[in-house]
Parts: structure tokens; sequence; C-alpha cells
């Protein structure tokens, strides 16, 4: 059931805003935010509490009004309009389910605000409770239901209107573990089924590269990058961004010549993305480091401590400038690290990336 | 320290914001102009035969009300005003201490049962709040009169009295004392008492140095739900006071009444009220120093 | 589990207090009832137990008069106090302005002034403005004084939803208006029904503004009480105040345990 929305690109541009705190301190929440979202992309919003993934979701819902920039959606400037008059609707963390109404009742309302005959309401509700698989619950009350049904009552009734993006606020966040991941693939599912536009935010890095076609990490109201899962966790651009996303080792020092010399180690080799300057800074995963032989030798560094990580080690090294690096290590050299003994550290130079 | 953002959610999110027209009208018209008025009122002139006023500015009402010019013409101050309006303080500040004294200890003691007890004693204490005031009075009558259930076990006649008008009063109030305290106090978390106690506090000290200061929102609320209504009491005088000992209410009353002076009813007034508002605007400033 | 009087027994007096407490509460109103169905004249002696003074009641013309008037308007009241406090929450919504807030300061004031202040304030208004003290005066009076009682239940009730399922409603393109009549009013109606009640009780109850802003018509039930009860204790007064007393008592009761069994039943069927 792949449905047209029609041209549906949401552009947002130089989006800033602020908040006054109790104390009459200016907050910027939003501060000069610029992404562009083509039509039927699942885009995840993602970074720490108070960055402002959610006020930029409530921004394009029409929640909040924006200080300055624009926000279009399908070539049509929205963010001077009121939120109901906007082509986006929102599935909330809380679920926000009407409770005096049936979950049929719940969707119809969304249907029946747009003069659509009474048919044709009954028609698309019984289509939208198919698709999330909840057409056995329409007759429910919302206290009568579990979360996870919940989740999918809300959904159906964003869907239900056929919206240029539906936005979702942290909407698995209440939900268990199991209940989640399968939440997940369902999500998945009716974003392809539907082929509508879908931006999701969340805290979960997990989350976010097992949803998002590309993934926009945010921080103090600022942007810092957007890309593919692949690109974010490959070649974070900033230090918020590597250390958000997974585990990494950041090296500061020299780079000269396709090498590098830092943090009382040499590196050797590096790729041709690697630019030449005095305060350079390298971002290696620790999976592109080994302490075993076979890649490039870096230099001596002193083990402290060895992280029995079920499938693999996890061993945390000091350079001889105090530097941390984290290194992934098969678990066969369990007996052979010792903590305080130094060895010899070795790294792929292909996967060294370079931060700004 | 988490940095909460207030949310500004769109004006109007349960509706439309004209349909509150009403009550702000009712507001202006209904409670702000008789406010207006009355103080108006208190700078105009007596009128003829007493009813209403004349529309003539003039000062003799408060004249009347803080000075006295006797026989010889020396103008004085006029104690006869003056010590109704302290009496009345005194008997509102003394009832509401009554009232704080029992409604305390009893607000903490029902928030310290369980669930299902509490509610059933909230229910007793919120009935005579239910109950009209001039009934709960007359229950008074009833009790100290002259050959009452009081004078038949032997003790003195007390109604008629300012006694008696101090219990009225206290009657009457106490539930609104104890309603905002126990709010407050069933809010409490009771392991933060167990915790004092286990530290080896005595029962005082965990009242008065924990318990206590951790309610005592409640406790403004209360002594502002008592202390004004009492100070502009009038059934209670009226009926158990006899009128002998003249308030500020029933002052209030008999000029607006037999005595047929408006202005002085009225300056009486807005000194009442403005008594009211300043103790209104001091337990706000206290709120927020307290919250700040 | 602890003890549930563990607290209790250690914090001093506090148990001894509140039970003398209730007693005090408790004493007189038990004393009207009882004495209401004394046998003899004489208003304060008891003498045995007999019901003929609350036959006198229904023979009292002036007390049905009255209280048909109170009636007439504690009524009207109740809707209207009901109607313009529910517009106030509504449309006052989450916003705090400067201006909004002393509006609601000024509907709250009768809340907060004292009676005797209100009142008299009310009657000069009424008297400058050559407005006569009959039945619509008396009525407007009785609004007024109702209106911040009844925004009380109501605006409690709307803080106790997810303020989310409002904003849903304008998500999914409902305009101001329909979010009042399709979400915000049916939500509301059990907080309603309880303003309208707390508004019907405070106006029938309600003696000093009535005293001052009713007319020679408009003898209230607490006004002709009043009347009767400076004249001292009598029988017949007797069987007013417990009748005063029984009847909210019964009405408490009954909403009480129908509000209880409601909460059982919902809990029961929740699970």
């Amino acid at each position: 059931m792949a449905e047209d929305t029609g041209w549906a690109d949401l552009a947002i541009a130089g989006v800033s805003k602020s908040f006054r705190d109790p104390k009459g301190a200016e907050i910027k929440a939003l501060d000069d935010v610029t992404l562009s979202i083509p039509t039927g992309e699942f885009v995840v919003l993602l970074g720490p509490s108070g960055c402002g993934k959610t006020t930029l979701l409530r921004s394009i819902a029409g929640f909040e009004k924006i200080d300055a920039g624009f926000i279009n959606l399908g070539g049509k400037r929205i963010d001077q309009l009121p939120p109901h008059k906007r082509p986006v609707n929102t599935v909330f963390q809380s679920y926000a389910l009407f409770p005096h109404m049936s979950v049929a009742e719940n969707i119809a309302f969304g249907l029946e605000n747009e003069e659509i005959p009474k048919d044709e309401v009954r028609s698309r509700v019984a289509q939208v409770l198919e698709l999330v698989e909840m057409s056995a619950l329409a007759e429910r009350k919302p206290s009568q239901m579990s979360g996870g049904q919940q989740q999918r009552a809300a959904l159906a009734r964003a869907l239900a209107k056929k919206p240029k993006a539906l936005l979702l606020d942290e909407p698995l966040a209440a939900l268990d573990l199991k209940l989640r991941k399968s939440m997940q693939i369902e999500l998945k599912r009716i974003h392809r089924a539907t082929g509508t536009t879908f931006l999701f935010v969340t805290h979960d890095q997990n989350e976010a590269m097992a949803l998002g076609d590309r993934i926009a990490v945010f921080n103090n109201g600022q942007l810092q990058q957007v890309g593919t899962p692949f690109e974010i966790y490959t070649a974070p651009k900033t230090e918020f961004v590597a250390n958000f996303i997974g585990e990494s080792t950041v090296l500061v020092g020299e780079v000269k010549g396709q090498s590098f010399n830092g943090d009382g180690l040499t590196i050797n080799n590096l790729a041709q993305t690697i630019n030449d300057t005095n305060g350079a800074k390298l971002i290696i995963r620790p999976e592109a480091l080994s302490l075993i032989t076979g890649k490039s030798q870096c230099g001596q560094v002193t083990i402290k401590e060895v992280i029995f990580a079920g499938d693999a080690l996890e061993v945390l090294l000091l350079t001889s400038t105090g530097r941390e690096v984290k290194v992934k290590s098969d678990v066969s050299l369990l007996s052979q690290l010792v903590i305080g003994e130094k060895i010899e550290l070795f790294v792929d130079v292909e996967q060294i990336g370079q931060l700004a | 320290m988490k940095l909460t953002m207030r949310r500004h959610s769109e004006p109007g999110i349960y509706g439309p914001r004209t349909v509150s027209i009403p009550a702000y009208v009712t507001g202006v018209f209904l409670v702000g102009c008789p406010l207006i008025v009355v103080t108006i009122f208190s700078f105009l002139q007596r009128g003829d035969f007493g009813s209403g006023v004349i529309h003539k500015f003039t000062l003799d009402a408060y004249r009347t009300v803080f000075f006295e010019t006797d026989l010889m013409g020396v103008k004085s101050f006029n104690f006869t005003y003056l010590t109704i309006i302290f009496r009345s303080a005194l008997l509102a500040f003394t009832v509401t201490l009554i009232c704080l004294i029992v409604g305390i200890p009893t607000a903490i003691w029902i928030a310290l049962q369980k669930k299902s007890t509490q509610r059933i004693l909230i229910a007793l204490v919120t009935i005579p709040f239910w109950v009209n005031v001039l009934a709960r009075t007359y229950a008074w009558m009833l009790l100290l009169a002259e050959n009452g259930l009081f004078h038949q076990l032997g003790a003195p006649i007390l109604l008629y009295s300012s006694w008696a008008t101090f219990i009225g009063l206290t009657y009457a109030f106490l539930p609104f004392m104890v309603l905002p305290i126990y709010a407050s106090a069933e809010k409490l978390d009771r392991s933060i008492l167990e915790a004092a106690f286990d530290l080896g506090a005595s029962g005082w000290r965990v009242l008065f140095r924990i318990v206590i200061p951790m309610i005592k929102f409640g406790i403004f609320a209360g002594v502002a739900i008592v202390f004004i209504p009492a100070l502009g009491a009038y059934v209670q005088p009226a009926l158990l006071g006899g009128n002998k000992t003249m308030l500020i209410g029933s002052l209030i009353n008999d000029q607006f009444g037999e005595s047929r002076n408006w202005p002085v009813g009225s300056a009486l007034a807005v000194l009442l009220l403005a008594m009211t508002g300043i103790i209104l605007l001091s337990t706000r400033k206290r709120k927020l120093e307290l919250t700040s | 589990m602890r003890q549930k009087s563990w607290s209790v027994a250690r914090l001093p007096m506090i148990r001894q207090i509140g039970i003398a407490s209730l007693i005090f509460l408790y004493l007189p109103l038990l004393t009207v009832l009882i004495f209401s169905f004394n046998k003899s004249e004489d208003a304060t002696v008891w003498s045995g137990f007999s019901t003929r003074w609350y036959s006198t009641i229904l023979d009292n013309t002036d007390l049905i008069r009255s209280a048909k008037v109170s009636l007439s308007i504690a009524i009207p009241c109740a809707i209207i106090a009901a109607l313009i406090a529910t517009g106030l929450a509504i449309g006052i919504g989450k916003v705090t302005g400067k201006l909004q807030n002393a509006l609601r300061a000024l509907v709250n004031a009768p809340l907060v002034l004292p009676e005797i202040v209100t009142s008299v304030g009310t009657l000069a208004l009424f008297s400058l403005v050559g407005i006569p003290l009959h039945y619509f005066s008396l009525l407007f009076a009785h609004v007024v004084m109702c209106v911040p009682f009844a925004f009380l239940p109501i605006r409690s009730r709307l803080r106790d939803f997810d303020e989310n399922i409002f904003e849903a409603a304008r998500d999914l393109g409902a305009s101001s208006v329909r979010v009042m009549t399709k979400i915000t009013v049916p939500l509301l109606i059990p907080a309603l029904l309880s303003s309208g009640l707390l508004s019907f009780i405070i106006s029938m109850d309600d003696f000093l503004t009535s005293l001052f802003v009713s007319g020679p018509e408009t003898t209230t039930l607490p006004i002709y009480i009043f009347g009767l009860l400076k004249l001292g204790a009598t029988p017949e007064v007797n069987v007013i105040a417990a009748l005063l007393l029984i009847i909210p008592t019964m009405g408490l009761l009954v909403g009480i345990t129908w509000t209880t069994t409601r909460r059982r039943s919902n809990e029961a069927r929740n699970k």
C-alpha cells in the first residue's frame, strides 16, 4: 500500500529558538539548524536530553514558534501556520490517545476534522488499523490496552490522515527492550508500506542506527552532523559525535605528510583524506585497534583495565601521555593481558578518521 | 541540576480563548466595581435621612472613624471605633492561633493513618464544613444558653459574651484550618520521619523541626483561610455575642442598616479590605521567599 | 509493612488532639440532633423523645416560601456559575500573562476577601447604578460568589490530563472550537457536575451576601432562619437546625459512597 504523498521534501533552514529559564537567562534550544529531508526518508534526530531534538520536532509540528529561519514542506512554508493546518502529524511519547474514545473513534477524529464523508472515514480507519495490525481492537478504549497496543493506535491515528511527514517523539521510550526491538521492525515495515517521510526523535544511539536512513546528531541546539549510520559511525566529524555514537579513542598530535605524531604514538601511511595540521585530532574505533601483530604498529601503551564483554574484550590502555585508548580485542587474549604491563599497539590505518 | 525548560504551549490549548470572556466580565463588573464603588462611597457624604449617599466629596466618614470631638470641641482619637477594629484583629488572631494548635496535630494525625482510614477521617472533618454556619453557630447557642447543656452541667452562662463568639468562631473555622494542612501533610514522605527517629530524635523534635517545616505551605494557606474571614465575621458575634461586643463585621452591618451611615460603613469596609490586603501581600511575599 | 500507628505513636499528643478535635466538632451537632427530638417546649432541657416538632415544620409557610426562594436562586446560579467557570478554565488555558493573572485574581477575589466587604460592595454598586434589589440582582451576586469555587474542580481535572492529548487534537486538524467541544468538554463532564453541586450548596447556604443584597421579596432560607435564631433557642429552631445538619450529611454520604463504588469498579475493570 505504497502511498504517494506527493512532493513532500522537508526543508529546515536557519531555524533558531530560545527559551528563558526561570532566572531569566536565555537558553538557545535551537541554534541555526539547517537540514534537508527528501520525500519518504526515515530520519532520526539523535542527541542527549535537552539537545533540541524534541524542540525541533515540536517546531515542525507547530507547538513551538521559531524565532528565526523557516520550515518548508513540499514547497510550502509551514512555520507560520497553526498546528491544525500543517500537513504533519505527531506520535507522542505518552501516546496521548483520547481516553473517552475507542481506538476507531480516535482514528476517525482526525479524518472528521477534514470533512471527509462518513463512508470514506470508515474505510480509511479500517485500512490503517490493518496496517498496524490492530483491527481486532478497534472498539477498545485506551485504558483497556497495553502500552504496545496504545502505541500502535497512536501511530494509526497519525497515519490515517496521510500526512506529508510523520513526527515521532521518542515513541518507543516507554516500552521494554523486547517490545521495543519488535516495534522498531514494525516501524520500518510501516514506513516502507506508506512511503511517508518519518522524523523520529530518540536519545538511544542503537535505536537510531537501527532505524534511520540518515541520522541527524544534535547537541546544545546545534546540528553536529547528518549522515547515514555508516557515515556517522566511521567518519564522525566532531568529538561529540564520535563519543556519542559508539566508543572511540581520540589522539591529539601533528600530522605531516601522511604521518601522525602525538600522544606518545607514531602512525604512518595515513589515508589521503587525513590533512596535514598541527592540532590534529584522529579518531579511531576500538575494533580498528589491535594488540596482535599484523597491522601498522604505533607504539607502546600500558594496560589499565580489561573488561570481559561476553563476545570480546574491552581493553582500556594508557599512552605515555596519559591518553586513554580503547581496544576491542579477541577473548583469547584474556590470559595474556596483565594490568600495568606495557604492550604494543597496532592500528588499521584505513579506519582512522579525522575530527574537525 | 536539571534545567527544565518551560513548555510554552500554544495558547488556547483547551479551546478558544474567547470563552473566558464572560468570566472576565463578571470579575471586572461584579467584583472589581463593588470594591471601587465602596471605596468611593467612603469618601462621600452621608445621605439625608441616612439612606444612601450624597455625591459630594468629604472625608467625614474617615474623620468619624478615627477622631471624635467632645462637647468642648476638643478633638481626640476616637477610641470606640479603633477599639473595635483592634478587638476584631485580636479575636481573629486568637481564633487562628487556637485553630493552629488544634488543627496542625489533627491534620498530621489524619495524614499518618492508612489510606482508607484517612478518607474516613477527612470525610468526618469535611461534614461540618458543609453544614450551614447558622446551624453550627446555633448549636453553641443551645449549649451555652441559660439552661443549656453547659449551664446544666455547672458551667457559667457563656452565651452572649465574647467567649461565646470566640468558641463559635473557632468551631466554625477549625475544618478550614485542618483541610489545607492535611493536603500538605499527606504528601509527606513517611520514610523521612522514620529516618529522623532512627537518628535518635525525640517526638517533639521531629514534630517541630521536621514535620511542621515541611507542611508550612499548608499552614500558611490555613492561616489565610481562617484569619481573614474571622476578621470580618458577622454571624457569630450577632448570634453568640448578642451584639454586645461589637466587632468590625457587626459594625459595618450596623452602619449599613440601623445606623444608616453608608460612608462610615464603607470606610470601615475599606479599612478591613486594607488589612486583608496587607495580610495577603505579606503571605505572598513569604511564599515567594520560600520557593526561590 | 510497618505498623501503621508507629509514627503516630511517636509524635507527641497528635492522636489525643486529633480525637479531641473530632469530638469537639461533633458534640454540638449531635446535641442539636438529639434535642430536635426533645418532647417539651423547652429547647434546652431534655424531657423525652418525640418527633412532634418535625411535623410542625411543614406548616411553617414562611419557611417553605424562603426555601423556595433559595432553590430558585441556587439552581440557576449553579448552572450559570459552572458554565462561566468552565469558560474561564478553558479560555485561560496554560497561558500566564500579566493581564491574565490580574483578571484571574479578580475572579478569585470572593474566595479570598471577607464576605462582608464583597457583599457591602455589591450593595453599594447596585445602589449607585440604580439596580433594585430583586431576584436578578441577588442571582448575579450569588453567581459572582460561586464562580471561584466552581473553577477549582474544573481546573484540577484539566490539569490531571496529559497536556499532549489536547495538542494531539490540534495536531489532527481540530480547530480551537472543535478541541473544546469534542475533547475538552466531554472529558470535563464529571468536574462540571461537582462544580455545579458545589455552587448549589454555596448558594443555598449563603447568608451574608444574601442579607445585604436581598430585597423584601427575596428572603432566602438562611435569612429567614437567621431571623428565627436571633430570637433564641426554640424547639422549632432545633428541628430546622437539625435538618440543616441531616440533609448535607446524607448528601455527602451518598456522594462518597457513589464515588467510592465507581472508583472500586474502575479499579477492578482495569486490572
